[in-house]
């Protein structure tokens, strides 16, 4: 289901390179959007039995956004691309994120994760601060997860932090604090 | 891409970025420096004996009275635009001395100094329509008031005889840099008739003779323009989307407007200009022209002035 939404990601991101869309429409991917977003998020993430500790970074995209904070002119549905005032203003998105995890074997660090996420303005209508909630499935090293996630985001979402707990089942408890960096 | 082309994009987009990023410094010994006090704001700013009657409260941000309609322009009356940029000026009239209703506002661009959601907010009940750009609706939250977009020469009245329409400038679209991508024509001009006034607001514009000649030749008995005259410096970086004093006159002289109020100055730091340059620019340019102050009235933050009493 990750792979599909990957692929289908990278499909409508080609697609988007050299024809932005009309000021009135939805926006899609760009050049310019599609670099930034190779961008990665740093963090660190600790396995609470044995209290390793290794650095993570993670790369998201959100297919699919629906925003409950814009204004009922404006259509509140989002692929890819959401304005930081659509996403924190109040949103609902479905995330996939490739992760990588400096630790164990090469064939373990990688990882992918997928989830839902609910974004509630706090300040100015999300653009000064916004929180998150979220909920995910993830993938690594041959191996499923969980995580629940508390994210807070300043500067328009541009940076944030989001905190990750993974509970013991299936496997081991972890926890993990990402510095989001995020434009658009 | 070839590579010369390349090469000038990249040495341009460095440019850009260093110019940002040495007006973001200037602006750090701000935040923590709180704005200057005016010492006498005004709290009744209806006025009886005025038909047209301009108040600016800083920025590009001015109530405007046309007889008994009030048209408020790029409201902003945060101590911060973008988190970043802190007022050097606290506002020319406090919101809770606005009038309970104001018929029209009118957002130019989608940029942090020209639509601020935080103010927009603390007005919310007063606003009886507001208008933005193409493109522009998306940035405006849902506080409880009608908005719409205008596209250039596009009209609206209010069947009362107040009349609004967009006219083009020279800016750029978007609000947070790559999303002018998705907004290439959020950026307007707006003419307000009523009553026989006329009053043009450029919002932020640089200089296009087509654009204000056009304006000039669809309403041809302007009688106040309301330009931006900065920011100035870097004047590479500045020039193709702001007007400098000089260049808001020869805006003033193509408009054929009876008067000018020069807007834009003096409560940001979004230039390498120092307080005091755009004014000082504006008046030599003034007496090169041979301009008086009875043309072009440079106005305080918090001035307000009767041009047509009743």
């Amino acid at each position: 289901m990750a792979l599909r939404l990957a692929l289908a990601s990278a499909a409508v991101v080609l697609a988007g390179f050299g024809s932005p869309a009309a000021a009135d429409e939805v926006p899609t991917p760009t050049l310019a959007w599609t670099l930034v977003q190779l961008v990665p998020s740093p963090g660190f993430t600790v396995t609470t039995a044995d209290g390793r500790a290794a650095y993570t970074m993670r790369w998201q995209l959100a297919p699919i956004l629906y925003s409950f904070g814009v204004r009922r002119e404006v259509t509140p549905w989002r692929a890819l691309v959401a304005e930081p005032l659509v996403r924190y203003g109040g949103s609902v998105e479905l995330f996939v994120a490739g992760e990588y995890t400096g630790r164990g074997d090469a064939g373990d660090r990688w990882g992918v994760r997928s989830g839902a996420r609910l974004y509630l303005p706090l300040v100015q209508h999300g653009e000064n601060a916004a929180l998150s909630l979220g909920a995910s499935h993830v993938y690594a090293g041959g191996a499923n997860g969980m995580g629940l996630e508390l994210g807070f985001y300043v500067l328009y979402g541009v940076l944030g932090v989001q905190l990750t707990y993974s509970p013991p089942l299936p496997v081991g408890e972890s926890v993990t604090l990402h510095l989001a960096v995020r434009y658009f | 891409m070839r590579g010369p082309t390349a090469a000038i994009a990249l040495a341009l987009a460095l440019g850009a970025t260093g110019c940002l990023l040495t007006i973001v410094t200037r602006n750090v010994p701000q935040l923590a420096a709180p704005a200057r006090r005016l010492p006498h704001r005004i709290t009744q700013p209806v006025r009886d004996d005025a038909r047209l009657a301009v108040l600016w409260v800083g920025h590009s941000t001015l109530l405007v009275q046309l007889d008994d309609k009030l048209v408020l322009t790029d409201p902003v009356f945060t101590s911060a635009v973008g988190q970043l940029s802190h007022r050097l000026v606290e506002p020319g009239i406090d919101p809770a001395d606005l009038p309970a209703r104001i018929d029209a506002v009118l957002i130019s661009h989608m940029h942090f100094d020209h639509l601020s959601v935080g103010s927009l907010a603390m007005i919310a009940p007063r606003i009886a329509r507001l208008f933005v750009p193409v493109g522009g609706l998306v940035y405006v939250p849902d506080d409880g008031y009608p908005a719409q977009e205008l596209a250039w020469w596009e009209e609206w009245q209010d069947g009362d005889g107040l009349v609004i329409t967009a006219v083009p400038v020279r800016h750029v679209g978007g609000r947070y840099g790559i999303d002018r991508a998705w907004q290439p024509r959020a950026f307007t001009g707006y003419v307000v008739r009523y009553h026989g006034l006329t009053v043009y607001f450029g919002g932020d514009t640089g200089y296009d003779r087509e654009d204000f000649v056009a304006a000039r030749e669809r309403f041809p008995a302007i009688d106040l323009a309301l330009l931006p005259i900065a920011p100035i410096e870097p004047r590479d970086f500045m020039s193709r989307t702001h007007l400098d004093p000089g260049e808001a006159l020869r805006a003033f002289a193509d408009l054929g407007a009876r008067w000018m109020v020069p807007i834009h100055f003096d409560t940001f730091i979004n230039s390498y200009d120092e307080v005091g340059d755009a004014p000082r620019l504006l008046r030599e340019a003034m007496r090169e022209r041979g301009l008086g102050d009875d043309r072009v009235i440079l106005l305080a933050q918090g001035e307000q002035r009767v041009l047509v009493a009743r």
